[in-house]
């Protein structure tokens, strides 16, 4: 083809090179992503994420984009503006590479906008304040005029010469005139469009660089600067005569003509002032801010500042200063090159490097996706733009001689206005930090001055509410997550000893709800109790009193402020601290385990699972517990460690088998009621709260057999069937107790297993049987419901963790929780400061509370105290003891059963020496299947009451081993002891010698339930004696008139009344010594000989 | 009139000069918004908070946002510093301010809720090409997600990184962000995560009480807090205020000046587009360049011509 037309004509060439199959390849790639972008969203194809929201598109496909398009309006510019005729040859090139270069931007941002379909907002929704509106605007408008510059293009392809195909062709006349009336009209005022597309360009190429300008502390300093939108314009200015060279040669080389030097020579002439101003200003710049201090400091921002400047400004401007340089098409071109690579580096600078937002959670790198993307856009606009130069005239101009010389004042003139205009207003963005002057606050420590209590007067912490329902409708209305707290007021005011810590104001006078401070001086001074927190903290946010928080936030700020200044501390290995029943001396204060979470306070409010529980027609109990997990997979998972499904679990208190977590009733542990599980499962795991254990094999790990309802049951229907192995009885309406699960209550954790223990009421538990389900305050004053009672739930002691149960029992090796009564009554649990508190409380270091406080055991119901297995197989008719209790059973022998009896009391210190299966009997006595164990001279040993329980059961009589006899479906069918043995030893993997006898074994049961009423607890002299006759307490204290010293030592438990109303207490009246010191290990009463480790105060001899 | 080429760059030298003479009128700075007096506002106060997420778990509830992984009820995600995203308009984030020498002293953690902090001169809203973000008289940032086109420009504009954007969402991505419970707070309401709060760590009142009551606890605790509430200055002013009794840097804010972005870039923007005075001044200025130009070569010709 011809080169060197003398006007622009289409290209000839041939179309389809493999430079083009290239193309088409990358572009096929991106539309690929494209699409995979338009139908998965933006996040599948880029790495774009909240901390960096613009990314390579916005740099590359928008910015730079609009940067290199440059050349359009440039060139217009020095052809038209300036009338250069001599180089309209580069404006045809110039100005399609800006049409497709805008077209293209727009195409890009559709990618990258997530709302495309709403791209045409901006036409109706205005924000003027928007740097980016202006540009939307500017880049629609200037794309517009673009196309106008375009028509005499097309117009010149196709006039006289319109050739529409098809049914078309009627048309061609017609679209003849349009062409050639736009052409005559436009030839006129196309010097309008012109200078319109000018003005467009400088206001978007600059505003491209206000847009960085609001994120003012995520851009770096480098590039951050107020007179950013100059440089962007400058560098526009610059970057059009090397775009248009660097388009002009490659154009020339792909279709193999002569860079047209002539044209681009003296173009070259002006690059250098362009980009000489543009690196004076950005210099200028950087030494006017100072911002050169981040030059040297190693970060990639400042490694990227300095490639760019050397290799982007600094180097092709040298370059061009030669006249050499500008004369060889091939020196010429590298140095438009580089600076076209350095605007680009530029661009990704200021939009990606320079971009650091306060929180990286995860740093930004263009994705495969947006690369491809931005990769094909560019092909497909390389393509069209080959496509365009085959359809128009665009390229081949010949270009006119060069005849003026161009002052380089004219060819600045438009960019100084802007200049000019932008250092006017633009402000340097130095910001000060705020002064906040007017709050100097003067540090005053306020000290409290200690005030002495006196304990007759009122207000005293004796007068305190034991436990405050802290409910109301107030804080419901807000937030109904928890169950209300139960406060335990008198424990708190236990440890704290003055209510003005919480009780902090006092009204002055009714209504008022503001007050004034008190202390606990002033009250007693007014003999006032202190206001409830109601009086003043109500509804939150009140605007008249913004500074008093309402009722919740009080609660919460109070509680848990004094909870987190003393956290809990975890727990200290070993026998004593990780005891569940005994603090001895080096167990922690309570002032150390103040809980700060919210379920240690409040349970969480079970919702209403009518409709959560999605179950119908017959089920059955699986399919239960499936549609349980279905939610609860976590709680599943941790019911799956929980002793009461593994029935054995690690026992850190059993002596010599501190580390094992094997030990338990579902293997190893043996009692003298029913024995053992080994060959009887069925029967005994009738309590399990699992499903189908019904040998061996029962596999622990498997979620979709436990039992949720038989803890969870509100509805008292839910019965497991006795032999079933756990499988409820046929007629429960399983979704109906399904629908209504709840927190357990004394039904489910009592009824269905722990009050009838043993297979009956009361039989093992001498603490705990179907009385306390509605007790009264007598029979329990936690528990009881009436009378006064506190009517505590289980959980409310034995808090629960994952599933996790506080609280053991001495029977049972497996412990999940530290349990006692101090964790609410402290080691000084007598609230007051008389004299008489003070002695009682010196007895919590020797003493558990409950050895004075249940002073008799099984008040309401009988207990079993003895068995005796050997009796068992007779066919007798059972006899009834004075309870009515039966003393003989064919399948279980003979038994003994006692009513409100007295404990027996021993040294503990929580550890248990424990017979575990196999173990050697006491071939000298009575084997003891678990002893409290502890001394007198132990210190953290306490006297603790028991229940005893005796026991006679079958032993191998060679092996000298405790035998696990198979009963359910053995002994109970066939009445062989010999077999029985057999198949239960073999059940339990043991040997049996063929030989059997019955021994002598005893069980002690720890007593915690059953805590009577603190008037009826033991009195002084239930124990001392000597306290029991004048002159009392006189021994030691002088009389004061108001106290009466017999009065005093003999407040407490009266068995002749209790025995009058009813209960078999008659042998207990009068009886002192009821502890049994010397029993203990003591030589006589501490009171006359001294405490175990102390001498008596005063030197006091004792009275003989 | 004969103009030489000399003569021509002196006028358009001149039109330069009226251009910096008019964009040098003080009016041209953009005003910033005065604080509404009924402009309402939170003011947190960092040393109440626990960290329990109550406040993450009620705002999810209420906005019907996504549910997240792990309950909130575990609180060891705290250990890692999060962000509000498009599914949870605010975190709770746990910091160790204290440090002796290397070792962190991990026993007293602040604890610090993030949400939008409802700027007074919110960048976001300038940024916000259709205006789809907007500051409501009684302090909320909303959000109009019709007008949005998903530019994301508010997020890039944002000081405190807030705004966060559905990207896997492909039709219908909305920019998420804490919308102070804009429509609860217009019925009398409280926010969410206000009113589950157990610790009214969050004071929900009008923003220039809170301030008084800032300065009130900063009084009535000496000592307790640092001597500056978060969010009085910074950026313009925020109607989320914070007090904290540590340095706000160390427990997870960003250092901001007392200027609000959009003072810089409205005041750039309106002095180019007052009354379009730069457009039309650049536009004739061109123009007369061009007719100028066009004179000088019509002449040339002509003494060429003449000397041929
Ligand atoms: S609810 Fe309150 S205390 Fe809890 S994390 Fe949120 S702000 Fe902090
Ligand atoms: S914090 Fe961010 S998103 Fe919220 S109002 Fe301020 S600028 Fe807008
Ligand atoms: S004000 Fe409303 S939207 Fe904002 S964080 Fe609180 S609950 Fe969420």
């Amino acid at each position: 083809m011809n080169a060197h037309h003398d006007v622009a004509a289409p290209v000839e060439d041939k179309f389809l090179t493999p430079g083009v199959m290239i193309l088409l390849a990358l572009m096929f790639v991106g539309f690929a992503f494209a699409l995979v972008r338009f139908i998965a969203g933006i996040g599948a194809v880029a790495n774009l994420n909240n901390q960096f929201p613009w990314g390579l598109w916005v740099a590359v496909d928008v910015a730079t984009g609009v940067a290199l398009a440059a050349g359009g309006f440039t060139t217009g510019a020095i052809a038209y503006v300036f009338n250069r005729d001599q180089y309209h040859a580069v404006i045809r090139p110039a100005l399609l590479t800006a049409m497709l270069g805008y077209t293209f931007v727009v195409l890009g941002l559709l990618v990258d906008i997530g709302r495309y379909w709403n791209i045409s907002s901006p036409i109706f929704n205005h924000n003027g304040n928007s740097v980016l509106f202006e540009v939307a605007i500017c880049v629609m408008i200037y794309l517009h005029v673009l196309y106008i510059e375009f028509i005499p293009i097309v117009a010149e392809r196709f006039k006289g010469r319109v050739d529409l195909p098809g049914p078309l062709a009627k048309l061609n006349n017609q679209t003849e005139k349009v062409l050639d009336i736009a052409d005559k009209i436009l030839g006129k005022i196309m010097f309008v469009f012109i200078i319109a597309g000018i003005v467009l360009s400088c206001l978007h190429q600059s505003s491209l660089g206000s847009l960085m300008l609001i994120a003012s502390y995520k851009v770096h300093p480098l590039w951050y600067t107020p007179i950013l939108p100059l440089l962007f314009l400058l560098s526009a200015f610059a970057a059009g005569y090397p775009m248009v060279t660097f388009e002009s040669i490659v154009v020339s080389t792909s279709f193999g003509r002569k860079p047209e030097m002539k044209v681009l020579t003296p173009l070259a002439k002006y690059m250098p002032i362009m980009m000489g101003l543009y690196l004076a200003v950005k210099i200028g710049d950087m030494i006017v801010r100072g911002t050169y201090v981040y030059l040297l400091d190693g970060t990639v921002q400042s490694i990227c500042f300095i490639v760019e400047m050397l290799f982007g400004v600094m180097l092709p401007f040298t370059l061009l200063l030669f006249r050499k340089v500008r004369h060889s098409p091939g020196l010429l071109f590298f140095a438009s090159t580089l600076f076209i690579l350095g605007i680009l580096f530029n661009r990704i600078n200021v939009f990606l490097v320079s971009y650091t937002p306060p929180y990286i959670i995860k740093s930004y790198f263009p994705a495969v996706g947006e690369i491809f993307i931005t990769i094909g856009l560019i092909s497909t606009l390389m393509f069209v733009y080959r496509v365009c130069v085959h359809i128009f005239p665009v390229l081949g101009e010949e270009p006119k001689e060069i005849t003026k010389k161009m002052s380089a004042t004219a060819a600045l003139s438009c960019a100084l206005v802007l200049t000019l205009g932008f250092n006017g207003s633009a402000q340097a963005a130095s910001v000060k930090t705020p002064q906040n002057s007017e709050d100097s606050v003067i540090a005053v420590t306020s000290g409290k001055v200690p005030m002495p209590v006196f304990e007759t007067r009122t207000p005293s912490i004796k007068d305190a509410p034991k436990v405050i329902d802290l409910s109301s409708d107030l804080i419901k209305t807000y937030s109904d997550i928890y169950e209300p707290v139960r406060f335990m007021h008198s424990k708190h005011a236990n440890v704290l000893n003055d209510c003005s810590i919480c009780h902090h104001r006092i009204a002055r006078e009714e209504g008022d709800t503001y007050g004034e401070p008190v202390t606990m001086a002033r009250l007693q001074e007014l003999e006032k109790l202190p206001d409830g927190c109601s009086v003043c903290h109500q509804k939150p946010f009140d605007a008249k009193q913004l500074h008093v928080p309402g009722l919740k936030g009080s609660y919460h700020q109070l509680c848990m402020d004094c909870h987190r200044e003393a956290e809990q501390v975890a727990h200290r290995r070993g026998p004593v601290a990780y005891s569940a029943m005994v603090r001895g001396p080096v167990a922690h204060t309570l002032s150390s385990r103040a809980p700060s979470d919210c379920l240690s306070c409040h349970p969480k409010k079970v919702p209403d699972h009518k409709n959560l529980v999605k179950l119908e027609g017959t089920v059955d109990a699986l399919a239960v517990t499936q549609n349980c997990l279905s939610c609860h997979e976590k709680e599943g998972k941790a019911i799956l460690k929980t002793s009461h499904w593994n029935w054995h679990g690690s026992s850190p208190y059993t002596v010599g088998h501190e580390s094992r977590v094997d030990l338990g009733k579902a293997h190893n542990t043996i009692n003298n009621f029913c024995i053992n599980i080994n060959g009887n499962w069925p029967r005994c795991t009738s309590c399990h709260i699992g499903y189908g254990w019904k040998d061996k094999n029962f596999d622990f790990t498997d979620m979709t057999k436990i039992d949720c309802l038989v803890c969870h049951d509100t509805t008292k229907t839910y019965k497991k069937a006795p032999p079933a192995a756990g499988f409820p009885e046929k007629n429960v309406d399983l979704i109906r107790v399904a629908q209504n699960v709840g927190r357990p209550t004394r039904d489910t954790c009592g009824m269905n297993c722990h009050f009838v223990g043993g297979g009956g009421d009361a039989v093992k538990h001498g603490d705990m049987n179907r009385g306390l389900l509605d007790a009264s305050k007598n029979s329990d004053v936690h528990m009881g419901i009436s009378d006064g009672g506190m009517d505590f739930k289980c959980q409310e002691c034995h808090r629960t963790r994952n599933h996790l149960i506080a609280g053991r029992s001495i029977s049972v090796p497996a412990a999940e929780g530290d349990l006692s009564c101090e964790y609410c009554h402290t080691d000084k649990p007598h609230i007051g400061r008389e004299l008489i508190d003070h002695h009682l409380n010196k007895h919590s270091k020797h003493i558990a509370c409950q050895t004075c406080h249940i002073p008799i055991y099984s008040k309401n119901k009988p207990t079993k105290v003895f068995w005796d297995w050997s009796e068992a197989g007779k066919d007798i008719k059972p006899p009834k003891d004075k309870y009515g209790m039966p003393t003989y059973l064919k399948k279980k022998g003979a038994f003994k059963w006692e009513e409100a009896v007295k404990p027996s009391y021993m040294w503990y210190n929580g550890t248990v020496k424990r017979y575990i299966l196999g173990d050697r009997i006491n071939t000298n006595g009575v084997t003891e299947l678990n002893r409290p164990m502890g001394d007198q001279h132990d210190p953290s040993a306490r006297i603790y009451p028991f229940k005893i329980h005796r026991g006679k059961q079958i032993s191998d009589a060679v092996n000298k081993c405790l035998i696990t006899p198979q009963l359910f479906g053995g002994y109970w069918k066939h009445w062989d002891w010999d077999r029985a043995c057999r198949d239960g030893m073999e059940a339990a993997g043991m040997s049996y010698s063929g030989e059997y006898e019955f021994v002598e074994t005893v069980m002690y049961w720890g007593l915690t339930h059953e805590v009577i009423p603190k008037e009826d607890a033991l009195s002084c002299a239930e124990c001392h004696t000597p306290l029991t006759k004048a002159p009392y307490c006189g021994s030691c204290h002088q009389e004061r008139p108001e106290v009466d010293f017999s009065t005093l030592v003999h407040k407490g438990i009266d068995f002749k009344s209790l025995a009058a109303q009813g209960q078999d207490v008659s042998e207990l009246v009068g009886k002192t010594d009821y502890i049994d010191f010397k029993a203990l290990g003591y030589a006589g009463d501490p009171i006359e000989i001294g405490g175990r480790f102390t001498k008596l105060p005063l030197g006091l001899a004792t009275k003989k | 009139m004969d103009i030489n080429r000399r003569n021509f760059f002196k006028i358009a030298g001149a039109a330069a000069a009226s251009t910096i003479a008019v964009s040098e009128k003080p009016a041209h700075a953009a005003e910033p918004p005065a604080i509404n007096a009924d402009a309402y506002g939170c003011l947190i106060d960092t040393t109440l908070c626990v960290g329990c997420r109550k406040c993450e778990e009620a705002c999810n509830e209420r906005h019907s946002l996504a549910k997240p992984e792990q309950s909130f009820e575990e609180l060891s995600v705290l250990e890692n510093e999060r962000r509000p995203d498009e599914h949870s308009y605010t975190v709770v984030n746990k910091y160790y301010p204290h440090s002796i020498g290397a070792l962190t002293w991990r026993k007293r953690p602040t604890f610090v809720k993030f949400q939008c902090m409802h700027c007074n001169d919110p960048s976001c809203v300038s940024a916000c090409i259709v205006g789809a973000l907007v500051k409501q008289p009684d302090g909320a940032v909303t959000y109009d997600v019709s007008k949005c086109i998903g530019c994301r420009y508010c997020m890039v504009a944002c000081p405190f990184q807030i705004p966060a954007y559905e990207y896997h969402n492909a039709l219908t991505p909305e920019v998420r962000k804490c919308t102070f419970c804009f429509n609860y707070v217009k019925n009398g309401q409280l926010p969410a995560c206000v009113q589950v709060c157990p610790r009214e760590a969050i004071t929900f009142g009008k923003q220039l009480e809170l301030l008084k009551l800032a300065r009130w606890k900063m009084k009535r605790h000496p000592g307790k807090y640092v001597d500056h509430i978060y969010g009085e200055y910074e950026v313009g002013g925020t109607s989320w205020l914070y007090l904290g009794s540590e340095p706000f840097e160390k427990i997870g804010f960003p250092k901001l000046g007392v200027k609000a972005p959009p003072r810089l870039t409205e005041t750039i923007q309106h002095s180019l587009f007052q009354y379009f005075a730069a457009p039309i001044i650049l536009y004739t200025t061109l123009g007369g360049i061009m007719w100028g130009t066009g004179m000088l070569k019509e002449k040339d010709a002509k003494k060429e011509n003449k000397t041929d």
